[in-house]
């Protein structure tokens, strides 16, 4: 949605470096969000230092919302994969670094889920109208 | 935009770039109005327009006539 396509999602997804000294920061922002795993047994279970260096997918729920903390998405594509097609938005007096639509469709193409393919049409329409003029009529 | 794991994409999917080559498009409809109309907004006015949508939820949720 930050690019511009009309559409939402219940989870913020971050794709993450897996770097040692980057783990204590994250590990701190999610501890500040009361950040706890999905458990379908619901158990509460929390981030800690061992999750973060262990596990590829952490989907959490939040005080903020749900969260997805990923290394990877798609067909393995990670932090320094999607760098180069990312730009850093100023959001609210926060700047955050989004991922461009030409690598969302992609990563949609590569997961292939039902909810992937359902958002494709407007994804790759968004970025053709951001891409083409619209055409003279007449 | 290519990359090598485009070609591990199932046969059905369209390889990136089919649709998005900066070629003028026709306008084609609602969908059209919706996407230039965020488009035409700013990052932080497409999330106050999300939020809006939300607060119509809680508003319905809550039985109360949301703020406009």
């Amino acid at each position: 949605m930050l690019d511009g396509a009309p559409l939402s999602t219940l989870a913020v997804d971050v794709v993450f470096l897996r770097r040692d000294e980057n783990l204590p920061p994250l590990l701190d922002a999610l501890r500040a969000l009361g950040a706890r795993y999905v458990d379908p047994a619901g158990r509460h279970i929390v981030p800690d230092a061992d999750k973060l260096a262990n596990l590829r997918i952490h989907r959490l729920v939040t005080s903020m919302g749900a969260l997805d903390v990923m290394e990877t998405i798609g067909h393995g594509l990670s932090y320094a994969d999607l760098l180069g097609d990312t730009q850093v938005m100023e959001v609210a007096g926060v700047k955050v670094r989004v991922l461009g639509l030409e690598t969302i469709i992609l990563s949609k193409e590569q997961a292939n889920r039902d909810k992937d393919r359902a958002t494709l049409h407007l994804l790759r329409r968004t970025l053709q109208m951001k891409k083409g003029p619209p055409a003279q009529a007449g | 935009m290519s990359h090598p794991a485009d070609s591990a994409l199932p046969a059905d999917v369209a390889p990136l770039g089919t649709e998005a080559d900066g070629e003028p498009y026709a306008w084609e409809g609602d969908d059209d109005h919706v996407i230039f109309w965020m488009l035409s907004l700013t990052p932080t006015e497409r999330l106050a327009a999300l939020q809006g949508f939300v607060d119509s939820f809680m508003a319905l949720q809550n039985d109360r006539p949301a703020q406009v």
